[in-house]
């Protein structure tokens, strides 16, 4: 075989074109997460529960994050699943992992704040039990895309189907059974002293979890980019021979 | 950027746990400020652990990209 042209490789968009949002995003939470403790502090004891309910400030907000991630990562499955888009899997994947994240804290600071309002670490409780079941689903993806062999992309994106239908029942749970957890109707209900932390830490949280989600989506480019670059390498080994 | 995003996670993290502290001294007669502390911390920990392992796995396939770019640049 002659001199054969390797095969062009064009890099992805790599870091240094795209840091303005992220580093903007960064900044905020930041400074955010700076001030977060501050605010908690700051913020008024609740006079039944006492100090522990400042423990809302940050269970309830990392408790919408797994929701997030979960919808999210339903979104990307089925973007990937029915039209067969590769970034739709890589956004389910990276919120997969952040949903994991975010339920293992929700499940560790909600028990916490369980055994001095309630007495016990845990209960089976409709919102408890739906939770540590969203959660499981979540971690089942991971678990299934990583060992699932040939076909693992599909069968981790139904899984996410399935965790997208527990959502809504962990949502409206405290509502619809009897249950000891607070209800949905507690933040409504919140004065203004008490809703301004609870939003602001909200948002915070929030703008944070873009910031992870960045980051995690940053390591999914970096693979395709990576992968890209073995097959070219490989064609070019080929061309020589 | 890893570097400053771990930095300020640990500034994060270490902070509330100094305030919260310094709240239990204050009101020692309340039990529950422990389990408050222990939450924000296990939380804080966490997410930094996950940002490090996140940051760990991107230097490694940028590393493997940069030597596979140099090999392919010196094959042209």
């Amino acid at each position: 075989m002659g001199e054969s042209p390797l095969p062009e490789y064009h890099p992805p968009v790599t870091s240094s074109q795209n840091n303005a949002p992220f580093a903007v995003l960064l900044a905020v939470s930041a400074v955010g997460f700076l001030a977060v403790p501050f605010l908690i502090v700051l913020a008024p004891i609740e006079p039944t529960m006492g100090i522990i309910q400042k423990i809302f400030y940050f269970h309830a907000p990392i408790a919408w994050l797994l929701l997030l991630s979960t919808g999210v990562c339903a979104a990307g499955s089925i973007a990937y699943l029915f039209a067969g888009s590769d970034g739709g899997d890589r956004l389910a994947h990276a919120s997969a992992e952040l949903g994991v994240l975010f339920g293992a804290c929700t499940l560790v600071t909600g028990p916490m704040w369980a055994r001095v309002a309630w007495g016990v670490f845990w209960t089976w409780d409709a919102r408890l039990t739906s939770s540590l079941l969203l959660w499981l689903m979540l971690v089942a993806y991971l678990l299934a895309r990583r060992y699932g062999g040939p076909g693992a992309k599909k069968l981790s994106a139904a899984l996410a189907l399935f965790a997208a239908a527990d959502a809504p029942l962990f949502y409206v749970s405290v509502n619809v059974w009897r249950t000891i957890h607070p209800k949905t109707t507690v933040v409504p209900s919140l004065g203004w002293p008490m809703a301004r932390v609870f939003l602001s830490c909200l948002l915070l949280f929030t703008i944070f979890f873009g910031v992870l989600l960045m980051l995690r989506l940053r390591l999914e480019k970096a693979r395709v980019a990576l992968a890209e670059l073995e097959i070219a390498h490989e064609d070019a080994r080929e061309a020589r021979s | 950027m890893k570097k400053i995003l771990l930095v300020l996670t640990a500034l994060a993290a270490a902070l509330p746990t100094a305030v919260l502290a310094q709240e239990t001294r204050v009101r020692e007669s309340i039990p529950a400020a422990p389990f408050l502390a222990g939450a924000y911390a296990f939380m804080w920990v966490a997410v930094l652990i996950y940002v490090a392992l996140v940051a760990r796995r991107l230097s490694r396939v940028q590393s493997d990209i940069d030597d596979l770019r140099r090999k392919l640049d010196r094959d042209r």
